[in-house]
């Protein structure tokens, strides 16, 4: 019995052991897929409102959503137009600053069923804290909404990086382009707004992880689940 | 759950080696009896020598466990497979690849030396990259040296995560370079992992501190190469390693790229027809 016990715990020690290592592994690699974040701003906030908040979530590999974590803030300078930026926690654990700066344009309000649409460009700069290389890649990113018992909102965006570098990568696996799309739905209360956002990422290419699974029912890309929760910081009861 | 995760991932300083998936021994049970019911080959367990080196990279020592299956005072005289294991996490695993090996030929014809890295199975310290990978292998090339061991007698079997520090000393070792060296289901360069894994143009510096590049090692080195390979490898791509394969410019070379095989090649193409194909490359040259 004390031998079947001893086996018992070196395999789960081992079992443990692997999955946090798969996990740190696969988080280092996919960190930086396009968009691992949910939708940073859906619609033009009213002019002068500050929020700020916290992302959670991310790709799915070994049918394990990865635990990627951000921050970000966002201002609306006018009532059409809204600045935000954003931190990814979970590169900084692999010494990696990685942010994003953008900004969205409302271009059509929503009415009845018709869409509002909006249209957001983002840069994303990468800079390893290793040895200072360093990526800035362009995003743009429309979507469309619709306003759910007047407050909520439902959306669908296609948020598009390039990448400039594409030249630069080995064995001629560059890509200018990495479309992505993302459904999601963002509950909007007087104090604090709650985003749940599903994606599909990088979806005209396959991805690889050593030892890892990319789960994806497409065949190529990945998939990935993220949550958000933003705090109205300023200008909230206005809103209300 | 994943905020709990995020600063577990965080607070962890183990991220720089989150490449390497060493871990735990499972008792280090090196015996005819810890084989697979009903495997093809045995050896004789009076031959099995387990012991530990220590290995210093640039004054971080560690001891490593070693496993040398044959007679250490045939060192001098015998052909020596040194295998540089894959990515599992400790000799366990790949006993009977290693008792498959020691049957190459017949029984004990070839002496093979194996080992843990640092930080898998019972070996000491942490791998964390490229130098202690280099140390731990220079290691073991010190300590079949000072047994007898001559570069015309040595054969390297670099499998996966170990085509690494195999293909560097295969190009670039000052202490012997390989007469025959085995590539199995090898990586490429760190660059190739980032962009395969991201679809980015990122530097693996992004990433994580394990740096390598095996097509300018490759291309230093002039002994004969094997390289054994799947199609459908989907954690070593076979068109990345083609590109390493490509650079060899040595006195021989065979690719053995099997269709719809897996990273897990061996099994796949069948163990005896593997054993063969290494068996030809080694006699070819002897």
């Amino acid at each position: 019995m004390r031998v079947v016990l001893a086996n018992y715990y070196i395999a789960l020690q081992y079992k443990v052991h692997m999955n946090t290592k798969l996990i740190l592994f696969a988080c280092a690699t996919l960190l930086v897929l396009s968009g691992c974040a949910t939708t940073r701003v859906v619609a033009p906030l009213p002019k002068g409102e500050w929020r700020a908040g916290v992302d959670g979530g991310g790709p799915l590999v070994n049918n394990a959503v990865l635990p990627l974590l951000g921050l970000h803030s966002a201002y609306g300078i006018k009532d059409n137009l809204t600045i935000f930026s954003g931190l990814q926690i979970t590169s900084l654990a692999f010494q990696t600053l990685h942010m994003d700066l953008g900004a969205c344009k409302g271009l059509y309000k929503p009415a009845h069923w018709r869409p509002g649409l909006s249209l957001s460009g983002v840069l994303n700069p990468l800079v390893s804290l290793r040895d200072g290389s360093w990526r800035i890649y362009p995003e743009l990113n429309p979507t469309a909404y619709w306003k759910v018992a007047s407050k909520h909102l439902l959306y669908v965006g296609l948020p598009q990086w390039f990448d400039p570098w594409k030249n630069s990568v080995e064995i001629g696996k560059g890509h200018f382009w990495h479309p992505s799309a993302q459904l999601g739905f963002r509950f909007e209360f007087s104090k604090w707004a709650l985003a749940a956002e599903y994606k599909l990422l990088n979806i005209n290419k396959k991805l690889t992880v050593p030892q890892a699974t990319v789960n994806n029912w497409t065949g190529s890309g990945a998939q990935g689940l993220y949550l958000s929760i933003q705090l109205r910081l300023s200008n909230a009861k206005k809103n209300e | 759950m994943a905020l709990t995760l995020s600063l577990a991932a965080i607070g962890c300083a183990d991220v720089d080696s989150a490449m390497l998936f060493g871990g735990p021994d499972k008792g280090y049970l090196f015996t005819n009896d810890a084989l697979p019911d009903g495997y093809p080959y045995q050896i004789d367990e009076s031959n099995v020598s387990l012991f530990t080196l220590q290995s210093d990279d640039n004054g971080d020592k560690a001891d490593i466990y070693c496993l040398y299956v044959g007679d250490p005072e045939r060192i001098s005289i015998d052909t020596i497979i040194l295998f540089a294991h894959g990515n599992a996490p400790n000799l366990d695993d790949f006993w009977p690849k290693i008792v498959q090996l020691a049957n190459l030929g017949g029984l004990h014809r070839f002496g093979v030396l194996a080992y843990d890295y640092r930080g898998y199975g019972k070996s000491e310290g942490r791998s964390t990259g490229h130098g202690t990978m280099m140390a731990d292998i220079n290691t073991c090339l010190d300590w079949l040296k000072a047994k007898g061991l001559e570069s015309h007698r040595f054969v390297l079997l670099g499998e996966s995560l170990g085509s690494i520090p195999g293909t560097y000393v295969a190009g670039e070792s000052s202490i012997m370079k390989p007469m025959s060296y085995i590539f199995e289901v090898p990586q490429s360069t760190a660059d190739a992992i980032a962009h395969d894994a991201t679809g980015l143009s990122l530097p693996s510096s992004m990433l994580t501190d394990f740096n390598f590049d095996l097509i300018s090692p490759m291309s230093s080195y002039t002994g004969a190469l094997l390289w054994m390979h799947g199609t459908e490898d989907k954690t070593a791509p076979v068109e990345n390693a083609r590109l390493v394969f490509d650079a060899h410019n040595g006195v021989f070379k065979k690719a053995v790229v099997i269709e719809g095989a897996p990273h897990g090649l061996r099994e796949f193409m069948g163990i005896e027809q593997w054993g063969q194909e290494i068996e030809n490359f080694i006699l070819l040259d002897l």
